[in-house]
C-alpha cells in the first residue's frame, strides 16, 4: 500500500486526480483518499498534524507491514540553484526546533536531487543562517509517526520548491502551479517504484493450515512447535517439497503423551534426514 | 533499480578533516555526500532492515570517541597469546555471509569506517605499554568485524597498520580476509609479526552461504601469492558447517587446499565450527527465513549456540585428523 501524505488540498488535488483516488466517507476529520493499493491523506499545516495524519493513514490502510509513506508538498528553498518547480528527495530530515536529525533510506534509484530538509514550526521568509537546503513544516512529525509503523527504507520525502524563501500572498496560485506542473515528472516514478521486500522464505498458506492442524491434533508444546516449524522451514529450504506426508503419517494420534513425543522426533527425524 | 553500492557517504561532524576522509571522499568521489551530527543517528537508528541495506550498502565516516582497543573475547581463538586484544577500525563488512554475527550485532547493514587512525595507534601503544604479560607481545586482531584488507582500496588500513607494526617491535597483528586482493600487499614488505588469517571454506558452503566473496579458488591463489612473498599465512577453517557429507566435502576441500599451498609454509591453522552468541543468533533468525543454517536444531549452552556437543567432538576430531595429514598437531588450534 502506498500512502501519500500532504499537508494542502491544494497539494492533494492533482494527486486525486491522477490517482482516481475516492474520498472515504469513514473518515471525516481527515480527509482520506483511496483506491486499490494508494490511499491519501490530508494532514493540515505543521509536523504535528503531519504525524497524526500519518499514523492514522497507517491505521486505516490497516497493513503496516506492507505500507510505503510518501510524503509529498511543496518546499521552500533557501538557493536559488534549486528552481522553482523542481522536485527533490530529502535524504536527512531535520527538525529544527529540537535539533533531532531523521535519515530515510536511499535504497533505489529515484533519479531526483537529493537535499537536506529542515522541518520549521513557523515559514522560513529568510536564508540567513539556514543550515538545510529547502524547509518545510511537516516532514519531521510524518516521519517519527511513520517510523513507528515502517521501516526507514519505506519513507520517501519528495518535495516541490514552490519559492526562494521570498512568500507573498499573491505569489500562492504561483506556486502551486510549480507543483502542479511538476507531479508528471515524479509521480510514475512513485508509483514505479517497487516494493523492497527481503528474501525471506515463506510457508504457504496451505502448508501454514496443515502445520497447525498437526500442532494441535498432536498437542504440541510452544517449545516442539518452535522446533517442528525450524525443521520444516530446514526443509523447504534444502529443497524439500511437500508437507504432505505430515497429514499422512499421523491421523491418529496417540492419547499417550510419552507415543506422541516419540512420533514427534521421528518426524523431525522425517524432516532432517 | 537499486542505487549501486556506496552511493551515499554520512561524514559524522568532526570527522570531515582527517586526511583519511579525505582519501576515502576522493575515491568515491561520485557518492553523494551527506553531513550528519552522530554517526549513530544513522548506523544504530531503529526500523532498519539489515539485508535490504546489504544490497545499497552506505559508507559512514565517523570518529570513534573511546574503546580503541578491546580485551579479546572468549569466543575467539588467542593462539597461545595471553596478552590477546583486538579493535573496530570499521564496523560492518562488505561480504554478506549467511553465517556471520554482524547480522545479530548491529543494526545495520551500513558500514561504518573510523578515521581518527592516531586515536587507535595510541590506544594501541598504550596496550603494549601496559600489558599484563610484558615477556610476551600484545597480540591484536585488527579484522574481526570486518574484513579490512576487501576495501583496502578504499580504506588503507590493513597496509598502515602493518607499517605500524612495523615500528612496534612488541606487536603481533592478525589480519583475518576473505578476500583474494593479495594485489594490496603486493609492494608491501613482508613482516612475520603480521599473520594474514584467510578463512576458507569448500566451494560447496562458499557458493551457498558466502556471498560476494571471492571463491575459493580466487583466495587459494592470494595465499600463494601471498607464501611466496614470505609472509606468515594462517588458515582458518572456521565456521565448519555441518551440510549434507560435511566430511567428504571438507576432506576433498583439504586435500585440494593443500595440493595448490605448500603445508610446511602454512604459519598455523585454526578449526571451528558454527557457534555464536545466542542474542545475536535470535535476532538473525527474527529477521530472515532465507537461509537454512538458521534452522539447524542447535543446542545453546552459557549463552552462545552452536552444533550439539556430541557433533561438534565429531566433527573438530574427524577434520582434526584429516589436517594432521599435512600439518603437525601443535600448528592446529581448534575450537568445540
Amino acid at each position: 500500500m502506498k500512502i501519500f501524505v500532504v499537508a494542502l488540498r491544494q497539494e492533494a488535488r492533482p494527486l486525486i486526480d491522477a490517482l482516481g483516488l475516492k474520498k472515504d466517507p469513514r473518515s471525516r476529520k481527515l480527509p482520506v483518499y483511496c483506491r486499490d493499493d494508494k490511499l491519501l491523506v490530508i494532514s493540515g499545516v505543521g509536523k504535528v498534524r503531519g504525524g497524526i495524519a500519518t499514523a492514522h493513514a497507517i491505521h486505516t490502510a490497516g497493513t503496516p507491514e506492507s505500507c510505503n509513506v510518501i510524503n509529498v508538498g511543496i518546499c521552500g528553498a533557501g538557493n536559488a540553484r534549486y528552481r522553482l518547480g523542481e522536485a527533490v528527495i530529502a535524504n536527512k530530515i531535520r527538525d529544527q526546533s529540537n535539533g533531532r536529525e531523521f535519515y530515510p533510506d536511499m535504497l533505489l534509484n529515484h533519479g531526483l536531487r537529493e537535499v537536506s530538509l529542515g522541518t520549521f514550526d513557523r515559514p522560513v521568509t529568510s536564508a540567513k543562517g539556514l543550515s538545510c537546503d529547502v524547509v518545510d513544516m511537516e516532514a519531521s512529525g510524518v516521519f517519527q509517526a511513520a517510523q513507528l509503523f515502517v521501516a526507514s527504507h519505506e519513507m520517501v520525502f519528495l518535495k516541490v520548491v514552490s519559492d526562494h524563501l521570498q512568500v507573498l500572498p499573491a505569489a500562492y496560485p504561483q506556486m502551486l502551479r510549480y507543483y502542479e506542473d511538476s507531479v508528471s515528472t515524479w509521480l510514475p516514478m512513485l508509483l514505479n517504484q517497487p516494493d523492497l521486500v527481503p528474501a525471506d522464505y515463506s510457508i504457504t498458506a496451505k502448508q501454514e493450515k496443515l502445520l497447525q492442524e498437526f500442532v494441535e491434533k498432536m498437542r504440541l508444546t510452544a517449545t516442539q512447535t518452535v522446533q517442528l516449524r525450524n525443521a520444516v522451514l530446514r526443509f523447504l529450504l534444502t529443497g524439500g517439497e511437500t508437507l504432505d506426508f505430515l497429514q499422512s503419517r499421523f491421523q491418529e494420534p496417540s492419547e499417550h503423551k510419552a507415543v506422541r513425543n516419540k512420533q514427534f522426533r521421528a518426524i523431525i527425524e522425517t524432516l532432517d534426514s | 533499480m537499486l542505487l549501486k553500492r556506496f552511493s551515499h557517504v554520512y561524514i559524522e561532524e568532526g570527522a570531515e578533516s582527517f586526511p583519511l576522509t579525505k582519501r576515502i571522499l576522493e575515491r568515491l568521489s561520485n557518492a553523494t555526500r551527506v553531513s550528519i551530527t552522530n554517526y549513530k543517528d544513522v548506523f544504530a537508528r531503529s526500523g532498519q532492515n539489515f539485508q535490504l541495506q546489504k544490497q545499497s550498502p552506505k559508507l559512514i565516516l565517523a570518529c570513534k570517541k573511546d574503546n580503541h582497543i578491546y580485551k579479546g573475547s572468549m569466543a575467539s581463538q588467542d593462539f597461545g597469546y595471553r596478552n590477546f586484544y583486538y579493535n573496530s577500525l570499521l564496523l560492518n563488512c562488505v561480504y554478506n555471509c549467511d553465517y556471520c554475527y554482524l547480522q545479530g550485532m548491529y543494526p545495520s547493514g551500513n558500514m561504518v569506517v573510523f578515521v581518527n587512525e592516531e586515536d587507535f595507534y595510541r590506544a594501541t601503544r598504550i596496550a603494549i605499554r601496559d600489558r599484563l604479560f610484558p615477556e610476551e607481545p600484545l597480540y591484536l586482531c585488527i579484522s574481526y568485524d570486518t574484513d579490512l584488507l576487501a576495501y583496502e582500496s578504499v580504506v588503507p588500513y590493513t597496509s598502515r597498520f602493518i607499517e605500524f607494526t612495523r615500528a612496534n617491535k612488541d606487536l603481533v597483528i592478525e589480519i583475518r580476509t576473505k578476500s583474494a586482493n593479495w594485489r594490496a600487499l603486493e609492494t608491501i614488505e613482508p613482516s612475520d609479526r603480521c599473520i594474514l588469517a584467510w578463512t576458507l571454506s569448500p566451494p560447496e558452503v562458499a557458493s551457498q552461504y558466502e556471498k560476494l566473496t571471492p571463491s575459493p579458488s580466487l583466495r587459494i591463489q592470494a595465499i600463494k601469492q601471498c607464501l611466496d612473498r614470505g609472509w606468515p599465512v594462517r588458515l582458518c577453517f572456521d565456521p565448519v558447517l555441518k551440510i549434507q557429507n560435511w566430511e567428504g566435502v571438507y576432506r576433498a576441500f583439504f586435500d585440494d587446499v593443500f595440493k595448490h599451498l605448500p603445508a610446511e609454509r602454512i604459519r598455523d591453522v585454526s578449526l571451528g565450527v558454527f557457534r555464536m552468541n545466542a542474542d545475536y543468533f535470535k535476532r538473525m533468525k527474527k529477521q530472515r527465513t532465507d537461509s537454512d543454517i538458521l534452522y539447524y536444531p542447535f543446542e545453546k549452552s552459557q549463552s552462545f549456540v552452536s552444533y550439539p556437543t556430541e557433533e561438534r567432538i565429531e566433527i573438530v576430531e574427524t577434520l582434526k585428523a584429516k589436517l594432521m595429514d599435512y600439518l603437525p598437531a601443535e600448528n592446529i588450534e581448534t575450537w568445540t
